[in-house]
């Protein structure tokens, strides 16, 4: 069903939306680390294509809708 | 403007051009906002400019009201500075009499240090709401060469010499938990993280920190970082980073189980709003 994506995109938390439900970690563990506070921790560089499905789910389950992919023009 | 390489008194060291080039494109029309909001713990710069001078403020926000063309002058004292507020009315009425400038309105929104955050304050003149807003980066590198060769900035221009028996680590741990408490709570990384740091500055000032506890607070400063939606916490861990780094020597004895005397002596930084001071240094 999905087709490999040749648009770049990072994830970004809008940290007054975030209540630290923790989901986004779950399901995307390879991108997203929580704190000691349970507060989302994730890099700036671009998500791999062969994840973006996977964190456009996180981003779609987040609860409060905190967690956002953003297209980037940035290097991989 | 910008060939006189003016900038901003407020910490950040802003390009004054900058500023104004936004104001001009932003196809609005401005309003000018004097902040004399003082939160910054030891500071008594606004109140002493405006009970000394009041009208070289008020001229200088005319001056800047007619250059943009501003039809009105805000001045924000927060509420618990009756004193100042009263010195700025009465340099409004001398002007009145004399017949001279535009509407100038006095508010007064909350005294909490985030109140005098640019966004905050805009969002409370227009919402009474005074929080910070979404920040916008700004690509503009920090002024004044010296300082910045030396990794340091102007800040907000207060210097406070701490006497030779008082003890940095305490007085650290009496700032960030000022600054902890005067969070907008916005955040989680900010309202979590900053109490934090400020009970691992706590436990090393009274001798009763370790390695761990000063492994502990590296690791959290490093994780608070850059991740709220204003800058207040990157200000604290910054403020709390180098206060370590220049009081190493004091910092390996205290975490060594051998605080200087200093630390529970009564402290030498004032805060401007006492209430929130609910330290000990245990």
């Amino acid at each position: 069903m999905s087709r490999a994506t040749a648009v770049r995109v990072r994830l970004r938390v809008d940290p007054v939306a975030c209540d630290a439900f923790g989901y986004c970690a779950e399901l995307l563990p390879e991108r997203i680390t929580l704190d000691e506070w349970g507060y989302p921790v994730v890099e700036g560089r671009p998500v791999e294509p062969n994840l973006v499905e996977l964190a456009t789910r996180a981003a779609a389950e987040c609860p409060r809708r905190a967690l956002h992919l953003e297209r980037t023009s940035a290097p991989e | 403007m910008a060939a006189s390489g003016l900038t901003g008194r407020g910490g950040g060291g802003f390009p004054a051009a900058a500023k104004w080039d936004a104001v001009t494109r932003s196809g609005r029309r401005p309003l000018v906002v004097v902040n004399a909001m003082e939160g910054e713990p030891a500071s008594a710069k606004d109140r002493v400019q405006l009970a000394r001078s009041p009208h070289l403020v008020l001229d200088g926000a005319e001056v800047a009201a007619a250059l943009s063309g501003a039809r009105q002058i805000v001045v924000c004292v927060a509420d618990d500075r009756d004193p100042t507020a009263r010195a700025v009315e009465r340099a409004l009425a001398e002007r009145g009499r004399a017949g001279r400038g535009r509407p100038v309105a006095v508010v007064r929104p909350p005294a909490r240090y985030v109140s005098g955050e640019e966004s905050a304050l805009a969002s409370w003149l227009e919402r009474r709401d005074a929080r910070p807003a979404l920040r916008v980066d700004k690509s503009v590198p920090y002024a004044p060469g010296p300082l910045a060769e030396a990794g340091a900035t102007l800040g907000v221009g207060i210097v406070v010499a701490l006497p030779a028996a008082s003890c940095g680590i305490a007085e650290t741990a009496r700032i960030a938990r000022y600054m902890a408490g005067e969070s907008a709570g916005q955040c989680g990384p900010c309202v979590f993280g900053l109490p934090a740091v400020a009970d691992d500055l706590e436990l090393l000032a009274a001798g009763r920190g370790d390695a761990a506890v000063l492994a502990r607070l590296e690791q959290r400063c490093g994780a608070i970082s850059g991740r709220g939606t204003c800058r207040h916490p990157d200000g604290v861990v910054r403020l709390v980073r180098s206060a370590l780094a220049v009081s190493s020597d004091d910092v390996s004895d205290h975490a060594a189980g051998r605080p200087c005397p200093g630390h529970a002596a009564p402290m030498v930084l004032r805060f401007p709003s006492p209430d929130h001071l609910r330290v000990g240094a245990a």
